[in-house]
This record gives structure tokens, sequence and C-alpha cells, in this order.
């Protein structure tokens, strides 16, 4: 099988790819959709409420996780 | 089926993160790390149910518990994305979707803290045990 061709993150990406109802993983070659998956895009910006939904998350994540940790711990010990 | 296609995952995020070449798409030699976290990360379980007692029923169930837990962060993230019209364009989720994916992350976030809530309850003998 031939190898993929590899392509600089700046390929640009074919028009009928972008437009509306295009989809691009059909029109693009692997290595293509490869650099265009690796072109940076800017950090999201949340606004207060996202902000705390997601710090709200880490912390109900962080309790939860520690309570398997300490349930599987004891389970293990009986 | 499990092991393949978590230490696949593993091996994803693993490339993933460090920036290096993931895919099976790739030669070994070209994603030297995609594969080798892929292959140790099987070892790994391999090692861990060949320890002779192993509770396996509670490593299975906890686990998954763990996974359940973790669960909502990967789907609130996911949602996130899919809302971004600046990446997504006009395949962006629309308000109703977005209510719709906040009442499912909601439900299985909810069903999860349920789940290892009860266990832990249970572990520390808060609540009679099953």
């Amino acid at each position: 099988m031939a190898r993929p061709a590899t392509y600089p993150a700046s390929t640009p990406i074919p028009r009928r790819a972008q437009r509306p109802g295009g989809e691009p993983a059909v029109f693009l070659e692997p290595g293509q959709l490869t650099a265009a998956t690796r072109r940076p895009i800017p950090r999201a910006q949340l606004g207060k409420r996202a902000m705390s939904a997601l710090w709200a998350l880490r912390v109900l994540v962080i309790i939860l996780s520690a309570m398997v940790i300490y349930t599987f711990f004891s389970q293990l010990g009986s | 089926v499990a092991i393949l296609t978590i230490c696949a995952a593993t091996a994803y995020s693993a490339g993933e993160c460090a920036g290096a070449t993931h895919s099976f798409n790739n030669p070994p030699r070209s994603a030297m790390l995609f594969y080798a976290a892929n292959i140790t990360a099987a070892l790994i379980a391999a090692g861990i149910i060949l320890i002779p007692g192993a509770p396996l029923l509670s490593i299975a169930l906890n686990a998954n518990v763990l996974a359940t837990v973790l669960l909502p962060v990967t789907l609130v993230f996911v949602t996130l994305l899919a809302s971004d019209r600046q990446l997504m364009g006009s395949r962006a989720n629309t308000v109703s979707l977005n209510m719709a994916a906040a009442a499912i992350v909601t439900f299985v976030a909810g069903c999860g803290a349920a789940y290892g809530i009860d266990s832990f309850l249970q572990a520390a003998h808060l609540i009679p045990g099953g």
C-alpha cells in the first residue's frame, strides 16, 4: 500500500470541502485531513456561567473519583 | 473487543497529548509512541487479570463507575465544541440541540454520581449493602 502523502499545516482546504453541506472528510485525502486538524484554533472565549459550570464539574469529578477509589480499595480489603 | 478498543483509545490520547503521530494508518516506525502506548496498556491489563486471586469483578465494576463519573467531562467538551460557530460554521448546535445535550449530560452525570455515591456509602458502612 502506498504511504499517504504528508501535507504541511498551511495546505489550503479545497473549496468544495468548505462549502455548507460539504463533508470535509469525503473530499480530503488522509494527509490533508490530518494537516487540517493540526491547524491551531484560538482559545474559546467562555462566559462566566460556562466557566462556573466547568469548575463545578471539576470539583464533582474529583470528589466522585475519590469516592470510587476509596470504594475500590475498601472492597479489596474485605 | 474492549481491550482492543480501550488500548487503542489510550494510545490515541497519548499521541494526541504528546503531539506525536497516532494512527493505525501509520507504520510502527513512524508512530512509535502510539504503538508503544497501545501494547503497554494491553500488557498492563493482561498482567492485572493474571494476578492470582485478583478481585476481577470489583476491578471491572469500579473501573466502569470511574468511567461513568469521568464521562460528563467528555460530553461537556464535545457539546462546547459542537456549539462553537467559529469551528463548526453552519453545522454548529442550535439552542434546542444544546438543551437536549444539556439534559443528556445532566442525566448521565446524575446516574454516574448516584451509583458512585451509593457504592461509597455502602463501602463506608453508612448504609446497608445490597
